[in-house]
């Protein structure tokens, strides 16, 4: 796979949110507005781009038996390392994305990543993955947070636009208004890209983090 | 070998990760703390330098024992003290926030959680107000009430009032306290030098000059107040009532007009307040004063006898009369009425009889209980000794068992201190 791929593949084919549909809890939990979604964006961008890398390096390491523990200790000590320097230099992104941030831990990008890519590919593939899929990660948030915030409260990036803050329709910028964003943006991906933007392969079974110990895999996948 | 494989060095591996993590993690957070420390603080001083701003670092210090105090905080700076204090406002508990510099002057003031009314009390919080406190000492000299919000203003003032007293002891600097002056001069205003005095029983004791002395009492008067009354009373060197002063109150109109001078100069030159008539639609702050005045008129013998050479029939403090012979007390006995309080006072002589006897029993009906206060029925007390009682009036049987309670816990009392 080239190397340009790799990177743009997470950007748009694979975009984690909008065609992989991982991450979703916090896609709809801190988009309420566009500089939550972008810092929730950022953050988790870092913590996949150091697990990425760390997995990558160890994958010869990490026996087979222990790698879902192994990869959430590290991924967690990222979190907690992000957590600190938010809390200690940014500390209104750190009120402000709350509990969300202490949930990159179980992210399913970043777990669904290391177990999909980095264990299987060398460590600038997987740097790579992690910038990509990091970025396609941010991008979504937002894109939901920018809509979300302008319709829901009229405002961008905290800048009042005219002719919309006077009549916001707040309901987007409140919970309900995540799951209403977010199923439009799909809804029009898929559209625009005639259906072929979700990527049924990704959703096989052989790549989803629990398939070892799922049941249903025997019976060729748990939908189906 | 097997083995090790399977379990050994998973178990291992995992071990050493968590390791590594665990002092990633150590050394972040490491660099971190002081900053996340730092930053907390400056959130915490934020709201303090408001009220205080040279001020930096500030740290809690104990507020426990300080009356009327929420929190107080010192600047590590030195900068001064920032401290909450807190009133009785129009809708409860009212907090003011103020900054104290290092001269003891105000740096600045805030309005905190409170319940005034919006629009009106809580004017308290406007800048307009607020600002007038800035770079005034303890005596508050100048501060003006917001017109229509005087309850809100004087629990305002009260509050930051309150915050100078507990700066004086935070800081160990003596602070005036402001007020009480103007008052004392209203009674005697011919006098200046005030020296404070203890009195038993008295809130604060002025000597007033040569002129006598000036009584703070503090007595409650209308049932919805949020303070007692404070009252002044002068008493001259006659032994007889100097002037009376309405000091700190919660009166509120129209019964705050028993407060102004048309009123309150009836005691003027009176023994006691007997005689004096209740101002209709405010009897209760009528009866407050009342019972202050009657109050320190029991005190005032005590007073008088090292500055007078003589005082009317029962001072106790005459030379030829030895003291303790005759026994004054003042007691009191539920009544008819609604506020209840019959309040007599007793002198007993030597041979254990009634010497006199005043009943204040204004709180009763009119007309019916009040006649207990009359000569007609105090007389037939004279010279009863304990456990006699002369005939109840007719038609006010309660407030004459009152009194008749209210002379049993006398003898009680005068019982005691023969005893003793």
């Amino acid at each position: 796979m080239n190397k340009l791929k790799i990177l743009t593949n997470g950007i748009i084919r694979e975009n984690p949110v909008l065609v992989l549909v991982l991450g979703t809890c916090p896609a709809l939990a801190v988009t309420n507005s566009t500089i939550n979604g972008v810092g929730m964006g950022i953050a988790a961008t870092f913590v996949l781009i150091c697990s990425n890398v760390v997995i990558s390096l160890l994958k010869k390491v990490i026996p087979d038996k222990v790698r879902i523990p192994c990869y959430i200790v590290i991924i967690a000590g990222f979190v907690t390392v992000v957590q600190l320097v938010l809390q200690a230099y940014m500390k209104s992104l750190y009120d402000a994305l709350g509990i969300f941030l202490s949930l990159i831990v179980v992210n399913c990008v970043i777990l669904g990543r290391a177990e999909m890519f980095a264990n299987k590919n060398s460590v600038y593939d997987s740097f790579l993955d992690g910038v990509g899929m990091g970025i396609g990660f941010t991008l979504a948030l937002f894109l939901m947070g920018a809509l979300r915030e302008i319709f829901g409260v009229g405002t961008f990036c905290n800048i009042p636009i005219p002719g919309l803050s006077s009549a916001p329709i707040a309901i987007l910028a409140q919970a309900p208004g995540g799951f209403f964003v977010y199923g439009l943006i799909i809804a029009i991906l898929n559209k625009v890209s005639n259906g072929k933007a979700v990527k049924r392969k990704s959703f096989d079974c052989e790549s989803c983090p629990s398939h070892a110990g799922c049941s249903g895999a025997m019976k060729g996948g748990c939908g189906r | 070998m097997n083995a090790v494989k399977e379990f050994v060095v998973p178990a291992a591996v995992l071990t050493v990760i968590c390791l590594v993590v665990s002092a990633v993690l150590a050394g972040t957070y490491q660099v971190t703390k002081p900053v996340i420390e730092a930053a907390k603080r400056a959130e915490a001083d934020a709201s303090r330098v408001v009220v205080l701003p040279d001020g930096k670092d500030f740290e809690e210090v104990s507020a426990s024992g300080l009356e009327n105090i929420v929190d107080a905080y010192k600047a590590g700076n030195g900068a001064g003290y920032v401290i909450t204090g807190k009133a009785k406002g129009y809708g409860g508990d009212l907090q003011v926030m103020a900054g104290i510099d290092k001269d003891g002057k105000i740096a600045g003031v805030k309005l905190m959680d409170n319940n005034e009314t919006q629009g009106i009390g809580s004017k308290t919080g406007e800048d307009s107000y607020t600002s007038q406190y800035k770079g005034k000492d303890s005596t508050l000299d100048g501060v003006t009430t917001i017109s229509g919000a005087t309850i809100s203003s004087k629990a305002f003032q009260s509050a930051v009032t309150s915050i100078f007293q507990a700066y004086g002891s935070l800081a160990g600097v003596e602070v005036a306290a402001p007020e009480a002056e103007d008052y004392k001069a209203t009674v005697f205003p011919d006098v200046t030098d005030f020296s404070e005095i203890t009195v038993d029983g008295a809130k604060a004791a002025y000597k007033a000059g040569d002129a006598g002395y000036v009584l703070v009492m503090e007595s409650k008067g209308w049932e919805h107040a949020t303070s007692p009354m404070e009252v002044f009373v002068g008493i001259g060197n006659d032994g007889k009532i100097a002037g009376v002063v309405v000091g700190e109150n919660s009166e509120t109109p129209p019964v705050s007009d028993v407060l102004k001078p048309e009123y309150l100069s009836k005691f003027i030159g009176k023994d006691s307040p007997d005689g004096i008539d209740n101002v209709s639609g405010a009897s209760q702050t009528s009866v407050g004063i009342k019972k202050a005045v009657r109050a320190a008129m029991e005190l005032a013998p005590g007073l008088i006898g090292d500055a007078a050479p003589s005082e009317g029939g029962d001072a106790p403090a005459e030379g030829d009369v030895p003291a303790g012979d005759l026994f004054t007390t003042t007691t009191t006995a539920k009544g008819y009425g609604q506020s209840g309080e019959v309040s007599v006072t007793v002198s007993i002589d030597a041979e254990g009889k009634i010497a006199s006897i005043s009943v204040d029993a204004s709180s009763e009906t009119t007309g019916l209980g009040t006649q207990a206060q009359d000569a007609a029925y105090t007389d037939t007390w004279k010279g009863l000794g304990e456990g006699e009682a002369p005939a109840a009036i007719s038609g006010a049987t309660v407030t004459s068992n009152a009194v008749q309670e209210a002379v049993a816990k006398a003898f009680a009392a005068y019982n005691a201190s023969k005893g003793a």
